[in-house]
Parts: C-alpha cells; structure tokens; sequence
C-alpha cells in the first residue's frame, strides 16, 4: 500500500510554538499539583511554578536558539561541526534512549490511569497496546502531519482547562488560599525541581527547529509557547488548591483528575464532566507520546539515513512495548517516571551547555556559511 | 493482486467485531445504581466493630418517565452486616440481580451511634474517599437514630428516599441548617484536625425526616461529641455569617413580632495576642424583613424603628451567644473554625496553638469571645396592619 506524501515536510515557527506546550503537558500534570503541595505550604506553590516556569522558558529558547544557529541543518550535522561525529552519535543515540523511554512511560503512565478510572476489567496490556498502536499509526506517517495534528488539539486542550477552571470557581475557598508565602526557602526550592520536572521533554527541539524553513524566529516562538504551558499548569495548581485545599491535595492521587470529578455544571444538567475531560486529556498525552516517538526516529534516521522510517518504527515499537509493562506496580511506575524525567532534563541540559560552550568556541566564526 | 485486495477487505470486516468487544462493557439494563446508603452499627457485635450497612438502590421502572408515570415503588433496600465496608458490599451484590454500580451515589446517612464512637467515622469515610468511583461530592448526613430507617421512608414529592433527603438538606429556607456538607469537605477538615458540624436528621412522621439540626465533630478524634438544636444552631450560623436566611420570633413590647432573615455577614477580629487568652470579636450584621406583628406601632416613625432594630439584635447576639457558650465553654470544640481566621491572618500565631487548638490545652476554650450584632430593618412588609388602632377612628 501506497501512503500518501504531502507537498513539503516544512513546518512554520508558529507550529513550533504550539509544540512546545503539546509536548510538555503530558501525565505529569495530573499528579504534579500533589508533588507540589507536599512540600509547599498553603498555595505557595506558584511561586515554585513560576521560578521553575522561567528556567524552563529561557532553557526553551537557549535550545531553540542553538538549533537555530544551523538552520535547515539536523542535529546530527550540526552537532558533528560542533563536537566531532563520534560524540554526536553519542548523544544522538542518547537522545533515541530518552524518546524510548519516554515514549514507554507516557504509555504505561496514560494506561495505569485509564485502567484506574476507566477500565477496571480490561487488562492493562491491551490498554497500553492499543494506545501505542495509535501512536505508531501517528508517528508512521508524515511529520508535518504531526504538528498539523498539535494545531487542531491544542486549542481543545487550553479552552477544555479553562472551562474546567471556570466551572470550579463555585467550589473554590479563599479559606484554601490564605495565607500566603508561608513556605520556607526549602520548601520553595524542592517545589521548584519538582514542577521542573513536568516540563520535560523540550529536547526534542534540538531536532525539530531543523523542519522550520526560516527558522530565525523559532527561539522566541518557542518560548512563548513554553510561557503558555507555564500558564496552564499555574492554572491547574490554582484551582487544585483553591478547591481540595493543600492538605487535601497533597493526599488525592491525581488531583486534577479528581477536580473534573468533584466539579459539576450548576442545575443538574450536566454531572460527569470527567468523560469528556479524559478525551481531552488523552488527546493531549497522545501528542507528547507521539513527538516524543517520533523525535527518536528522526534522531536515528539522521545516523542511519539508508534505513526506512517505517521500519524503524516497526523495530523500536516492541521494545517500547515491554519497557512500558516492565514496572509491577504504581510505585514502580513512579520511579520510572522520576527516571525519565532526571534522564531528559540531565541530558538536555548537559547538551545545550556543551554545545553553546564549542558554539562559542569556534562556531561563530564558521557558521558565517549558513 | 486483486485477491490479496479482497482478502485485506476482509480482515478489516472481521476486525470490526474485535472493535466492540470490550472487557468494562455492562449494559445499562444490568446495573443497579445506588443512590444511597446508609451505615449502623449491627445489632449483633463481633469481636471487631461490625457494621449494618444499607444500600438504596434505583428501580427505573417505578420512576416512570416524563409521560409516563412508573408503577411501584422506585427503589429498593438491600442490607448486610459485616465488619468490612467493602465486603459488605460484595455481600449485597450476592443479592442483587444487577450489577451494583457506586459511581451515582447521593448520599451516605451514618447512625449518630456510630459517629459516636472513637476512630469509626474515619474509617467508614476512608471508603468513600478510596474507591475511585466514589465522588467528592457526595453529601453526607447524620442519623439521630437507625440511619437505615431513614433510607425506609414513604416519600411523596421524590420518588427515592435518598433522594429526598439530599434535596432536603439542600433546601435553605430554615435557619438551623449548614451548607450540604460533602464527603470531600470532611475529609479536608480531618486532614487538618480541623472540626466541622454535619446535618443531623431524625423521622418526623412516617412521611417526612426533619432537619433537626447539627451534629458537632471534633477533628483531632474525627467522632461526634455533641449536638446543635434549633436556636444554638441558628446561633451558630450568625457567627459564621452563612444561611442567616429564615425566621427570628422575638417580643417587642409585649407583641410577638417575627422577622424573616434576608442575609447577612459575620467578621471576626482578633483584638490581643496573647495565646493564653485570646479575645475575639465577631461583628454580626443581618438584614431583616418584618412579617409577623401582633402589636400597634407604627413603623414610621424612627423610634419605633429603633426599638425593632435594638430588639432584633438583642434577640440575634443572644443566640449567637448560646451557639458559642455551647461550642466553647460545654463541648470545647471549635466548629466554628476559628483556626481558620488565626491561619489565614495571624500565621505565625497559629503555628503556636495549632497543635493545641480545641484539644489538649485546648487554647479556643481559654479564648474569649464577643459579640456584636448589627441589624438593618430593610422593609415593614405590603401593609402595616389588619385592624385599626384602638381610638382612632
């Protein structure tokens, strides 16, 4: 069977804004208003939110900006002038491990929810392989379709959360609220790393920016749409908080999942809200699951640019299968998702210092030929 | 070629079946939805605490539908004793021809005795809290005798008594009572130590259950220590400045006078900082409507006014009085919550008596509370009398 190919694989910057954010909202959204009023008192934990939010917003542009300085080139390339051949395929190949085992955690993390509230009865490996066999359906076929994809979803997302939001303003406390910054300097800073860690995965930019045709605005495109994502969890924390309370968060396994439940539409009419919010929600970890897939495939066909796409998928679609049942239970779950996170920020970070440093070094003179 | 064409063709046919093969599938017609329940404590008791736990459940067919009205009764009470909430549950549904479904349930009655009782309650709200059908928004009630009786009653207006009673608790037209208290709320207050009142029915007639008033918790031991009745209830809810709606009676001159409530606000201020003896002062304004007078003066006139006013508030501190006099000095537990003012707005003052709120050295006793009430008269009512003043002609 033929598939069919689109006109260019050209991506515009302002799809690059809207990838960020449908990258970066994934699981960690359901359970981090929990992480985070463990160890912040009262509703401090914006303070958290918002210092974690403007690394994350100025490491986005850092890594748009480097990725940038090459434009139309793949990482492999640029990284190959920039810090040998050897060690790109290095961090190539440790960039595909990061998409692998994110890619596993987003199903196993969207299966163990889905199996909690919504099939008790169905076993967990026919959640999970169906969900994946949706993904690889997406990640088979043209890239620009994905980002296509992000376009049509992230607006449903954003005006879904803002409904929710809106519709829990009748159960909100300014009891829960008060008083404010109370938290210690400790509590400030583990709360900072805690919400960095749900905005992982803008990794994948090293190698997106390189679809961008022009891609001199992409830094600021992709910052702002890391600010949006920002926005969205600060959102999400303060509604959680205004209507549990922190001690009530702190204890509900996922409290945002456990908001669409608590809130209803006033006069009856409409109670479950949470079935059309797991639609939602699902659409919005199927495109993280599918960049952060799809961007590990990219990676590897820029060092093996002979082999097929298709059968790169194919091959690498099992092994994300067997990571993703490999945890026993919640709290083996739990660990992986900490491991997937430390793994991509460590890596993302240790990259983007790397290459700025022989960027500085001896890229600014010869990248004149760009 | 073309039979490799037709051969896929059909795979995909036959994959649709697989497509509506679902393992979760149950089909409306086979679920009983609860709409309530209702926990004792058995008669019989074990070596554990065991518990009678009744479940309400829905008969579509006596509903009937907008058209149509159902024949018999709507809904249908299955009860099992056990010492395990859940297993008691998986007891019933040995009975049950449908599948039992718990993600519609209205509301929970839980019997005053077993509220009562050290570290009970608690453990029955665990359940509701866990089970991830369960929702935070289900309202909770207290029996003031069997909780499954109340689950037994002949209702009118509603056709399943579990529904009438959370319509019931929801009405605010009398001011005994507190906002619906759900599930998630209580477990907010416990979580914190923080204590909080629960509506407490009790069977008026065969027909009817009667909002009788309010059931007093104490956070630190999650149990039921006392009660709120009539006038202390009404008290209470002056001093927390919420549902002031209903009727005040009082006398004015010798004239009985009633006033309906229009709304009002409470305001809490501390006036030291010493923790051995706080002082708090509760400013209290309502607003009235007259709309009962047996007497003859006339409103016009500003004294008269005056005289109403001064009556009204004396009438409305003398409750909140009796609410607080009740809480403070008798049950020592501070449902008002007052801990949430001093956290919101005295932090660092907070964290020293937290620990020590409304028990232990139970510093809310050693407080000393004022009040003050403000009330505005908004209107006389359609007519100022019936019959004419004595000598006028």
């Amino acid at each position: 069977m033929s598939t069919f190919k689109y006109a260019d694989d050209k991506i515009k910057t302002r799809d690059i804004m809207i990838a960020v954010p449908s990258m970066v909202i994934a699981v960690g959204i359901l359970a981090f208003p929990r992480l985070l009023s463990e160890v912040t008192f009262s509703s401090d934990g914006w303070v958290a939110i918002l210092l974690s939010g403007l690394v994350a917003v100025i490491f986005t542009w850092a890594v748009a900006k480097i990725a940038a300085n090459f434009p139309n080139q793949s990482f492999f390339t640029y990284a190959s002038f920039l810090v040998s051949k050897p060690i790109a395929v290095i961090l190539v190949v440790l960039f595909s491990i990061q998409g692998i085992t994110l890619t596993a955690f987003e199903v196993r993390a969207i299966t163990d929810i889905s199996h909690q509230y919504l099939f008790q009865e169905t076993p967990m490996q026919i959640i999970s392989l169906t969900f994946l066999l949706v993904v690889v359906y997406a990640v088979s076929g043209s890239r620009a379709g994905i980002f296509r994809l992000n376009v049509l979803f992230m607006p449903i997302i954003f005006v879904t959360t803002v409904i929710l939001v809106l519709f829990s303003i009748g159960y909100m406390e300014v009891k829960n609220i008060l008083p404010v910054l109370k938290t210690d300097v400790d509590g400030y800073m583990q709360g900072t790393l805690q919400s960095a860690l749900s905005y992982t995965g803008i990794g994948v930019l090293f190698f997106y920016i390189s679809l961008v045709r022009n891609p001199k605005k992409a830094p600021r495109m992709a910052a702002f749409g890391m600010s949006g994502a920002v926005v969205i969890y600060m959102l999400i924390y303060l509604t959680c908080i205004a209507v549990f309370g922190q001690s009530a968060t702190e204890v509900i396994r996922f409290p945002f999942v456990e908001l669409a439940k608590t809130v209803e539409i006033p006069g009856g009419f409409f109670e479950r809200l949470e079935s059309i919010f797991f639609v939602i929600w699902i659409m919005a970890i199927f495109t993280t699951t599918v960049m952060a897939f799809d961007a590990t495939i990219f990676a590897l066909n820029s060092i093996f640019p002979k082999v097929k796409k298709i059968k790169l998928v194919f091959t690498l679609t099992p092994f994300i299968y067997l990571i993703a049942l490999f945890p026993n239970n919640y709290l083996e779950t739990d660990t992986f998702g900490d491991f997937v996170s430390y793994y991509g920020w460590g890596l993302s970070i240790t990259v983007l210092i790397l290459l700025w440093i022989m960027y500085k070094v001896k890229g600014a003179k010869k990248s004149g030929k760009k | 070629m073309g039979r490799n064409k037709v051969f896929l063709h059909l795979v995909f046919v036959l994959l649709l079946f697989l497509l509506t093969g679902c393992w979760d599938d149950v089909e409306l017609e086979d679920r009983a939805f609860i709409s309530g329940v209702s926990i004792d404590l058995a008669e019989e008791q074990g070596e554990n605490t065991t518990f009678e736990l009744m479940e309400q459940l829905v008969v579509p067919s006596g509903l009937g539908s907008t058209t149509e009205a159902g024949g018999g009764k709507a809904y249908r009470n299955l009860s099992q004793t056990g010492e395990s909430l859940y297993e008691i549950n998986s007891a019933i549904s040995r009975q049950a021809n449908r599948d039992i479904t718990i993600d519609h349930v209205e509301l929970v009655i839980i019997s005053q005795d077993l509220a009562r009782q050290d570290g009970l309650f608690n453990d029955v709200i665990d359940v509701f809290i866990r089970q991830q059908q369960m929702r935070r928004g289900i309202l909770l009630a207290i029996a003031e005798e069997k909780a499954k009786d109340l689950l037994s009653i002949e209702t009118e207006h509603a056709k399943i008594p579990a529904q009438y009673i959370s319509e019931l608790t929801e009405n605010r037209q009398v001011p005994i009572t507190t906002s619906p208290v759900r599930i998630g709320d209580i477990q907010e207050s416990m979580l914190n130590n923080r204590s909080f009142v629960v509506p407490l029915l009790s069977i008026y007639k065969d027909n009817s259950v009667n909002y009788k008033g309010l059931a007093i918790f104490q956070g630190k031991s999650s149990k039921m220590v006392g009660t709120l009745l009539g006038k202390e209830a009404k008290g209470f809810n002056y001093v927390l400045g919420k549902e002031q709606q209903g009727s005040v009676t009082t006398k004015v001159e010798g004239d009985q006078t009633t006033f309906i409530l229009a709304g009002g606000t409470s305001k809490i201020k501390l006036l030291n900082k010493d923790k051995d003896q706080l002082r708090f002062q509760v400013d209290i304004d309502v607003d009235a409507r007259l709309t009962e007078y047996f007497g003859e003066l006339d409103f016009y006139s500003k004294g008269v006014k005056e005289k109403f006013k001064t009556t009204l508030e004396d009438k409305v501190k003398k409750d909140a009085e009796d609410a607080l006099k009740k809480l403070k000095d008798e049950l020592q537990v501070d449902a008002f919550q007052f801990d949430i003012f001093l956290r919101s707005h005295h932090y660092n003052l907070w964290k020293e008596v937290k620990d020590d709120w409304d028990h232990g050295k139970n510093y809310f006793s050693k407080s000393d509370i004022t009040v003050q009430v403000n009330a505005n008269i908004l209107e006389p009512g359609n007519s100022f009398r019936v019959k004419k003043k004595e000598g006028e002609e």
